[in-house]
């Protein structure tokens, strides 16, 4: 017995036009419709990899429902229909065998009715099952060429051949010039006749079924030879799949002949079919074939493809480097940060920037230079805190705003979400219009409802945060948030601004309940060891703008100065970040003698300070730093602890009752203490703070 | 002007060389092209698109050539009905490759600017960085060398090798009557494999 005869799968590809197109139609047409739709798919003449199969193509042109636009002399064309699923579960849970039974009864449909021999492209039907993550750019699909799993057997009659060996040269060059001259529906399956007077006549598939037909009626025949063809993208040995319902078709409409003949096909190969090959079959001798005729369709159909992985699965398509407009600015914005990995710090760990989730209390010019720091490093979520609104003044000074905020009087915490979204329209950006109730701001009666909302709202985004950046422009407005980052345990960035100076500072962390104050003889003491903006107090925060002039009220700083604080302060988290301890870093005070292999000192983009001071009226800038104060009247122990404990009512208290928070954490008792100046003096020795920075 | 030395290449040098490198392409069919404006120093630039297949199978192309599996294709594997009349045939996996050569004003040498994507056309499925690194023999180059960059004429993403490495091999290279051809023939390899057929050779000496 003879070779069985097999056939070689088909492959399909899609460009990004395809999905282009077919998001514009899904948002503006489809919509949440997952009927399916026609659509055309294409075998391309002008490859030049021949050695190769050629996929079935899907362009843009393949929602075209006027075949005339689609037509191009130049391909195969097929008819397709196609299921977009709303959900990837959806996408999951449908049976591929199920599917393919019921939307490829199509083409059993034009075998039986006999359709198919006028419209040949009816055959090559190919069904796409596709899911879109339009949010992610990301495509699945999965192609089936459907068949019958059932076919009467075929053998090999002889080795396939070369059309050069199997015509005359005559021939061969009709036969080409035949193929490309087809209108590009018809290239998929067509006759080949040769006369008596050897003239060779391309017609379609009906001409040729009842060319058979006939002759098996008058047992003559009309033609010397009878070769039926199909395009053929496969490159095997074996030929492809489209053969096989071609086939069922000869099958179906003339039996006698499938059942007894030599049956030769041409397997039309090759951008000009000068690859083509022929091959003749002889079908297995069945004793009863009008039975095996009659049972060809009442089997399941087959033909998913598999996919690159050679997988029976979707095939997935990733377009967001091409499709997804904001993805195009993030590749550029990445591509500097990478930049700064690849060639200089290669340990440098983006992700961990980019994930952080920074809030900024305050958008002044402080808030908006720091904002613009961040971006600049990559950082995704930015909530921007304020209570005011643009004004014409600001707009010069505070780098987020332009002149039509100012015009509009917007909030300058939506104001600053909208720029940022502006220069980098992917982030995650916020803005809440929040006053922050202050110690020493008496809340009446009126106020109540509001300062609770305040705090819970405070308290939520300080929870839902990485760092908190106190940026704001009053000494007792970085109270509250003080405590709630003491309280919580996050990282506090604080910068302030005075006339021509400035103070950056991380805080330090608070997660003990240990009332023991540390050893203020260390060297680089350790993040639990430091202060925060109160430490070195001596006094409550208080209502600093009842005994104030009003040129006092407002803090006017050299322009250039809210620039520098704000690149400190953000180059100090990043430092802070990039650091094997963490926040818990040793802090530096002392520029000799700095060792690199001191980790716990050094870390991957160098040391972190506690506190950086500078002036612009003699360019200084000096590190310091403040120890933690076990009376601090932020974070220290008893005043975190009735926070925690009383949460609204402390806070209030807070602000109503004058010195409450001194004789909460002792600092009163302190002050009354015989001994102070030598506690003063120790506190000195540790930080050389000026008296400018402290009204700040 | 950048000055001539040992180790680099002048703008009319490198035209010359792009010209005679193009031609032979087009002697030997094999598709590079000269693109952008020749007038302008470093506006010009040698180009070509291909698309070519990997088969499965081969153990020692494995190592050197892109994983086709994405983590989320894992999840689909199904298992359906039997076919009999189903011929096994190895799976052909298209790679569809871009090179560019350029030429850099601030360093005087050539730069290779390159992106492949893995599917039947360019823009689908890129081949990432890390991936593209992987691909070089032994991994010799560090990231250092082979990084992304926005290329200087399409203002595009483009993964490149940085033109650093290049001093040195157009001073090994100095002999050559086409320090382009010497020069990429050297640094290809690194290049998601690019491969010059030898014909180029000829013009070198
Ligand atoms: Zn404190």
């Amino acid at each position: 017995m003879s070779k069985f005869v097999k056939f070689s799968k088909l492959r399909s590809a899609t460009d990004s036009t395809f999905w282009a197109k077919f998001v514009e139609l899904k948002i503006d047409k489809f919509k949440l419709d997952e009927k399916s739709i026609s659509i055309w798919g294409s075998y391309g003449l002008q490859s030049l990899n021949e050695d190769n199969s050629n996929p079935l193509t899907l362009d843009f042109t393949s929602f075209n429902e006027d075949v005339e636009t689609v037509d191009n002399s130049l391909s195969v064309l097929c008819c397709g229909r196609m299921i977009n699923t709303n959900t990837f579960e959806a996408f999951r849970q449908i049976n591929p065998e199920k599917f393919i039974d019921s939307m490829g009864k199509d083409v059993i449909n034009s075998i039986q009715d006999g359709t198919a021999l006028q419209s040949p492209w009816k055959l090559s039907l190919f069904l796409v099952l596709a899911y879109s993550d339009l949010k992610k750019y990301k495509f699945y699909y999965w192609v089936a060429h459907p068949t019958p799993l059932r076919l009467p057997e075929m053998y090999y009659e002889e080795s396939p051949k070369s059309i050069n060996e199997e015509f005359r040269a005559k021939h061969v060059e009709d036969l080409c010039q035949g193929f490309l001259q087809l209108d590009s529906r018809t290239k998929n399956y067509f006759t080949v006749l040769l006369s008596e007077g050897d003239k060779m006549i391309i017609v379609d598939l009906a001409t040729g079924v009842k060319a058979i037909n006939t002759s098996n009626e008058k047992q003559s025949q009309e033609y010397n030879e009878i070769y039926f063809a199909f395009y053929d993208p496969c490159a095997t040995s074996n030929p492809g799949w489209p053969l096989r319902n071609l086939l069922c078709l000869l099958c179906w409409h003339c039996p006698t002949y499938y059942f007894s003949k030599v049956i030769k096909f041409i397997s039309i190969r090759g951008n000009k079919a000068q690859k083509s090959l022929v091959f003749a079959f002889r079908s297995r001798h069945y004793e009863n074939y009008k039975n095996e005729r009659d049972s060809l369709f009442l089997s399941n159909l087959v033909g998913w493809e598999s996919n690159l992985n050679d997988k029976l699965g979707p095939t997935i398509v990733n377009l967001s480097d091409t499709m997804d407009p904001a993805k195009l600015s993030d590749r550029a914005v990445n591509l500097n940060l990478k930049l700064m990995k690849w060639r200089l710090v290669p340990h440098l760990d983006l992700e961990k920037i980019y994930n952080l989730k920074c809030l900024l209390l305050g958008a002044g010019t402080l808030g908006c230079a720091v904002a613009r720091v961040l971006l600049g490093w990559g950082v995704n979520n930015i909530t921007f805190v304020d209570n005011s609104n643009v004004s014409h003044s600001n707009t010069v000074r505070q780098s987020l705003y332009s002149h039509q905020d100012a015009v509009k009087h917007k909030y300058k915490a939506y104001a600053a979400k909208d720029a940022v979204l502006n220069i980098r329209p992917s982030i995650n950006a916020e803005g809440v219009v929040l006053h922050i109730p202050m110690p020493g701001h008496v809340v009446g009666e009126s106020m109540l409802e509001s300062t609770k909302k305040s705090l819970e709202k405070l308290e939520e985004l300080v929870e839902n945060s990485d760092v908190v950046f106190l940026l704001l422009d009053s000494r007792e407005a970085r109270w509250l948030p003080t405590v709630l980052c003491a309280a919580k345990n996050k990282i506090a960035i604080n910068a302030a601004l005075g006339f021509d100076s400035y103070t950056v500072q991380r805080h330090g962390t608070r997660n003990f309940t240990n009332p023991i104050s540390p050893d203020l003889e260390v060297r680089n003491p350790r993040g639990v060891d430091l202060g925060c903006y109160f430490c070195n107090d001596v006094t409550q925060p208080g209502n600093s703008q009842t005994d104030r002039t009003v040129d006092q009220q407002c803090t006017v700083s050299r322009p250039g100065l809210s620039q520098i604080a704000a690149g400190l302060a953000v180059e100090l988290l990043i430092t802070l970040l990039q650091h094997p301890l963490g926040i818990e870093a040793e802090a530096l005070v002392r520029r000799d003698n700095i060792s690199p292999s001191d980790t716990d000192l050094v870390g991957l983009l160098g040391c972190v300070p506690h506190t950086i001071r500078g002036s612009l009226w003699n360019y200084d800038t000096h590190l310091t730093i403040t120890h933690r104060f076990t009376s601090c009247t932020a974070c220290s122990v008893p005043i975190v602890a009735e926070y925690k404990n009383r949460g609204l009512s402390f806070v209030l208290d807070a602000c109503n009752m004058p010195n409450y928070l001194e004789k909460l954490s002792g600092l009163e008792q302190i002050l009354k203490r015989p001994d102070l100046d030598e506690l003063c003096y120790a506190l000195d020795n540790t930080s050389d703070d000026d008296e400018d920075d402290k009204k700040i | 002007m950048s000055m001539d030395g040992p180790g680099t290449i002048t703008w009319d040098e490198f035209l010359e060389n792009a010209e005679r490198f193009v031609e032979m392409s087009s002697q030997i069919s094999d598709g590079w092209e000269l693109r952008g404006d020749k007038k302008m120093p470093g506006e010009a630039y040698v180009a070509r698109k291909q698309k070519q297949y990997i088969c499965s199978g081969n153990n020692l192309n494995d190592r050197l050539t892109p994983r086709y599996n994405d983590d989320s294709t894992d999840d689909f594997d199904f298992v359906l009905k039997q076919d009999p009349f189903e011929a096994t045939c190895p799976i052909e996996r298209p790679l569809v490759t871009e090179h560019h050569v350029l030429w850099s004003m601030s360093y005087s040498v050539p730069i290779l600017y390159f992106n492949g994507w893995k599917s039947d056309f360019p823009g689908v499925n890129p081949i990432s960085m890390e991936e593209a690194q992987s691909l070089v023999h032994n991994g010799e180059l560090k990231y250092k060398d082979l990084s992304q960059a926005i290329h200087p004429i399409l203002g595009t993403p483009f993964l490149h090798l940085h033109p650093c490495m290049s001093h040195e091999l157009l001073q090994i290279t100095s002999n050559s009557k086409n320090k382009l051809v010497s020069w990429l023939s050297t640094v290809a390899p690194a290049a998601l494999n690019l491969k010059l057929r030898c014909e180029y050779c000829q013009l070198t000496i």
